[in-house]
């Protein structure tokens, strides 16, 4: 099996769960965070809607300098800019690994900050660490903000508190 | 490629992001009842529960199916950091070696997850390894990342700079 196809197979499910939480974040306070330190709920939902960007470039460059890389401001305008942001990216980057070749896949990528070397690892491990599990790390926080503005928790992996999944 | 060898380097990588996760739970007691939300599971509970996930892949790897309900699997009782801390280095030491070993006819066999008539999961080994360990595992250790900001504990960075680690 090729590895697209097996990185393929849960991708589908997983997005599904991302969007069903991105479909919950409510409009009203965008500010809301739950410690000083923590990212804002619009911010930290825009940052997991754009998160297949990680992926798309993972699998469409050799590399990044972040020295020199231009990412979009992760500013929260509503919620369905920040669906139809996340559709349209996440079903980019399925295409994109869809299309991958094991060689393209088993190369290396690298992250770099000018000179020096972040990352430097097979594309196909970096697809998970750097977007894949990247996102499912995100939207767990993003559940966790839902529940502390009383919002129903999608279940996941298991029931949550409002949904038994008939357990 | 082998399956595993897809698995491997993920399992090592995000398994001692989860154990630097583990490694700052409070050993104080009046900390483990601390819930963000009444809703929530109590930081004691999930922090049990993300260190004993590596069972889950050991079930996985090692079994057709599961029925929850016929089981007999105990949920970890978090007693002090160090015994979560070992025991999630045991189970993860055993899931490593039993995921070292899983050829690819094992990974493309069906696996079933169900609670008595009720079934949840039916489809590949590799899939279910991917939902119900990694992605589950992942899922529950940026939970804990959150309980312990709200406990003003430093969060460890786990794909990038947290705001305690750069």
């Amino acid at each position: 099996m090729a590895i697209a196809e097996i990185l393929l197979q849960d991708f589908d499910v997983e997005m599904k769960g991302t969007r069903t939480t991105l479909e919950r974040i409510p409009e009203r306070n965008p500010e809301f965070k739950c410690h000083d330190k923590s990212m804002a709920m619009g911010r930290l939902a825009v940052h997991v809607s754009t998160l297949p960007r990680f992926g798309i470039a993972i699998l469409t460059t050799d590399a990044m300098d972040l020295a020199t890389a231009k990412f979009p401001s992760m500013v929260f305008e509503s919620r369905e800019k920040l669906l139809a942001d996340f559709d349209a990216l996440a079903a980019e980057a399925r295409t994109h690994l869809a299309a991958a070749s094991d060689e393209h896949l088993r190369q290396n990528w690298k992250m770099i900050w000018g000179n020096k070397p972040l990352v430097d690892a097979p594309r196909s491990l970096l697809y998970r660490t750097m977007f894949f599990n990247h996102l499912i790390h995100h939207r767990a926080q993003l559940g966790v903000y839902l529940r502390l503005n009383d919002q129903p928790v999608p279940p996941l992996y298991g029931p949550s508190a409002d949904d038994s999944m008939g357990f | 490629m082998p399956i595993k060898d897809l698995l491997l380097p993920e399992f090592d990588q995000e398994l001692r992001n989860t154990r630097t996760m583990l490694e700052r739970i409070p050993d104080t007691l009046d900390k483990h009842d601390f819930k963000p939300h009444e809703k929530s599971m109590s930081l004691a509970k999930l922090a049990a529960h993300t260190a004993q996930l590596p069972a889950m892949l050991t079930i996985i790897l090692t079994t057709p199916e599961f029925d929850y309900a016929k089981s007999g699997v105990k949920p970890l009782v978090m007693q002090s950091r160090a015994q979560l801390l070992a025991a999630f280095d045991k189970l993860s030491a055993e899931a490593h070696a039993l995921l070292e070993a899983t050829t690819d006819r094992s990974m493309h066999e069906t696996w079933k997850l169900s609670r008595n008539e009720k079934l949840f999961y039916d489809g590949s080994r590799y899939n279910a390894i991917r939902t119900m360990f990694f992605n589950h595992i992942i899922h529950h250790r940026a939970q804990l990342g959150v309980y312990l900001r709200l406990n003003d504990i430093p969060v460890p960075n786990t794909y990038g700079p947290s705001a305690d680690e750069s």
